[in-house]
């Protein structure tokens, strides 16, 4: 230290002249020194009470994070934008079983919170010390996590996640299908928006700017169809009731139903098989509506016309088979009678006249031979006769011995009312026109058109089956079937499938519908009968009365 | 001069690491606010996928059925119910009271 050794001479030079003018230099530094400390204190100070003062908002709001690895699933909305599934974040409870005290009590405390949760499992689950992450219940309330929270448990904490909801409930539940717990689609257009839409991982906001899957389906339409398709089931004693409300141009499917349904919020039924999805998973023998397709395909392979006529007078034996109508005329039929009185040995005779060949080939035109894809997944595989045998050829003319999906079906049917073109139907809404994707000729317009006033007269008067369809102004045509179900001892005449395929209006059809009433009861209501004419087709009346003002179809005075 | 200079470089370098200090809290505070924000948007937009369901859930058909035919005295619309506008020129003008049978 050079200074030190001079300091005393300086310092008593420096203290006379300090003095002489502003005092002591040591008690001035002493002074700058006690101020600037004072300074720094005051300015900690005042920082210390800001901070103190201030109302900080950062320490909650941790509850409110949405952990990262949620699969963010877009929602889908019907036709008209109507909101049918969506995510909601939702806290999930979990445990740290390393940090769990007491076991018994967490287990008894967490299992009085949620009735459903056994505190046995609960036990189970923690007993494994050497796991840090258990779940304990996914996807709660709020009020039930703060339940939980005012335990004041150890070990136990939540995570909020994304889960799926949806607000029409069990609405259309086959259609949309149904996601598991980690949000994954499992069924439905849920499966087809993982495989074909993509689902994304999410932390933060703007998860939610994807935008959302459009269906073909409109809400009130589905509504009004699944309400009288429940009540019709239920009027005419049925076991199970399907129906399905096709665009006849587009192939766009309005609304399908099939009950007993399922809600997609609690899919927990939906894999028994009294909920199974009878318009793409059951294949049916749907008899005598499929003459609609043998008259069809008479008229456009030109083997007959109007004028050809059908000897109905006897019963055929084929085999082990015996074909017989069920009012028999006992004459000659022409092929407007076959179609009227649904003559199956009118239709069986149009079979052999058709021959394997044409027939199998124009089954293959309709769609029904392989099985139908669409966006709710692929349906069942139909059940086509082994041998195509004449037997063969006659039964399935009238619908008997095949056996295939509703939807199938009421996809066939739509070429033969809308002058001629098969359209595969659809359940996703995109951009691209209707006409475009699939969307082919198999039948001449003229077949078509014959094939329109046949079903018109046979709901506009006697003789035709389908009467009881008609709706004022609304021009509805159709065909109805009765097709007795297989049973152990070859068919049952009391269990059956009635069903009735209608369009409207007639004149240029815009919708066709395809109602199902599985084993009907006869009862005062129905004569005593079961047959489509009294149930399946009044149903389909008012099925239509419903919804054609919803469809903006404008009677006709 | 020195002293003066030595002075005037002390209470800057205090006041630069006291205005660093500020900044660095601030920019915190800063990035904690954007943090907050983020969770509010979260937060925000759960509620409104809430208040949407909520709304679809309370508007699902069914209900709404429900409710018009306890509230409202009305039937569901019939066909005889629909005329066009070319119906009431051919009727003529005074066709508007006919309408409504």
């Amino acid at each position: 230290m050079p200074r030190s050794s001079t300091s005393p001479h300086r310092l008593l030079k420096d203290r006379g002249k300090a003095d002489n003018r502003t005092g002591n230099p040591l008690r001035r530094r002493a002074l700058i020194l006690s101020f600037m400390c004072a300074g720094a204190f005051i300015s900690i100070m005042t920082q210390l009470i800001r901070i103190g003062a201030q109302d900080d908002q950062i320490v909650q709001l941790s509850m409110a994070r949405t952990l990262g690895g949620s699969l963010a699933r877009p929602d889908i909305v019907d036709r008209n934008g109507r909101l049918l599934a969506t995510d909601i974040s939702m806290p999930s409870l979990f445990a740290d079983p390393a940090r769990i005290l007491d076991e018994d009590e967490v287990s008894e405390k967490i299992s009085a919170v949620f009735p459903g949760l056994k505190a046995a499992s609960i036990r189970k689950k923690l007993g494994n010390k050497r796991r840090r992450f258990v779940w304990l219940k996914r996807g709660i309330s709020p009020a039930l996590a703060q339940k939980v929270h005012d335990l004041g448990l150890p070990g136990l904490g939540f995570r909020n996640e994304l889960r799926r909801i949806y607000p029409a409930g069990q609405m259309a539940g086959h259609i949309l299908g149904f996601v598991n717990v980690d949000n994954r689609g499992m069924t439905g257009v849920e499966r087809y928006i993982d495989e074909e839409v993509g689902v994304a991982l999410v932390q933060g906001p703007g998860a939610r700017d994807k935008l959302p899957v459009r269906l073909t389906l409109d809400l009130k339409v589905q509504y009004a169809l699944r309400d009288e398709i429940s009540k019709g089931a239920k009027l005419y004693g049925a076991k199970a009731a399907a129906g399905i409300v096709l665009d006849a141009n587009s192939g766009d499917v309005l609304a399908m139903t099939s009950l007993p349904d399922f809600d997609s919020n609690r899919p927990s039924g939906s894999l028994e098989k009294a909920h199974m999805d009878r318009m793409t998973q059951g294949i049916f023998e749907l008899g005598s509506v499929f003459k609609a397709q043998t008259v069809a395909m008479i008229l456009d392979s030109g083997v007959g016309d109007l004028k050809s006529t059908y000897d109905a007078r006897n019963a055929v034996k084929i085999g082990v088979h015996e074909i017989d109508d069920f009012h028999g005329r006992r004459r000659r039929l022409t092929l407007e009678e076959v179609f009227l009185y649904s003559s199956n040995l009118g239709a069986a005779q149009m079979g052999m006249d058709l021959g394997k060949t044409r027939m199998m080939e124009y089954f293959r035109q309709f769609g029904l031979m392989t099985p139908l894809k669409t966006e709710i997944g692929r349906s069942a595989s139909p059940r086509l006769p082994k041998h195509w045998g004449e037997a063969e050829v006659m039964t399935t003319a009238f619908g008997h011995g095949m056996a295939v999906t509703p939807l199938q079906y009421a996809a066939s049917s739509v070429a033969l009312v809308n002058g001629g073109f098969y359209v595969p139907p659809r359940f996703v809404l995109t951009d691209e026109p209707a006409t475009a994707g699939g969307r082919k000729r198999i039948l001449k317009r003229s077949t078509s058109d014959i094939i329109r006033s046949l079903m018109r007269a046979n709901v506009v008067g006697r003789p035709g089956t389908g009467r009881r369809a008609d709706v004022p102004g609304y021009n509805v045509g159709g065909k109805t079937g009765t097709a007795e179900m297989p049973g152990r001892n070859g068919y049952d005449k009391r269990r059956v499938i009635a069903s009735f395929v209608g369009a409207f209006p007639m004149e240029a059809p815009r919708y066709l519908t395809y109602v199902l009433l599985f084993e009907p009861q006869p009862s005062d209501e129905t004569k005593g009968k079961i047959t489509a004419g009294i149930n399946a087709a009044p149903l389909t009346a008012r099925i239509i009365s419903r919804i054609a003002p919803l469809l903006k179809v404008l009677p006709q005075s | 001069m020195r002293k003066a200079i030595i002075l005037i470089l002390m209470v800057g370098c205090i006041g630069a690491a006291f205005w660093l200090y500020k900044l660095k809290f601030d920019t915190r505070r800063v990035e904690l606010r954007v943090q907050q924000l983020d969770h509010l948007i979260e937060k925000a937009e759960n509620d409104i996928a809430v208040l949407r369901a909520e709304w679809n859930f309370l508007t699902r058909p069914e209900r709404v059925e429900l409710l018009a035919k306890k509230h409202l005295r009305m039937k569901p619309a019939g066909s005889d119910q629909y005329r066009t506008l070319l119906d009431l020129e051919r009727a003529g003008g005074a066709a508007a009271p006919a309408v409504r049978k």
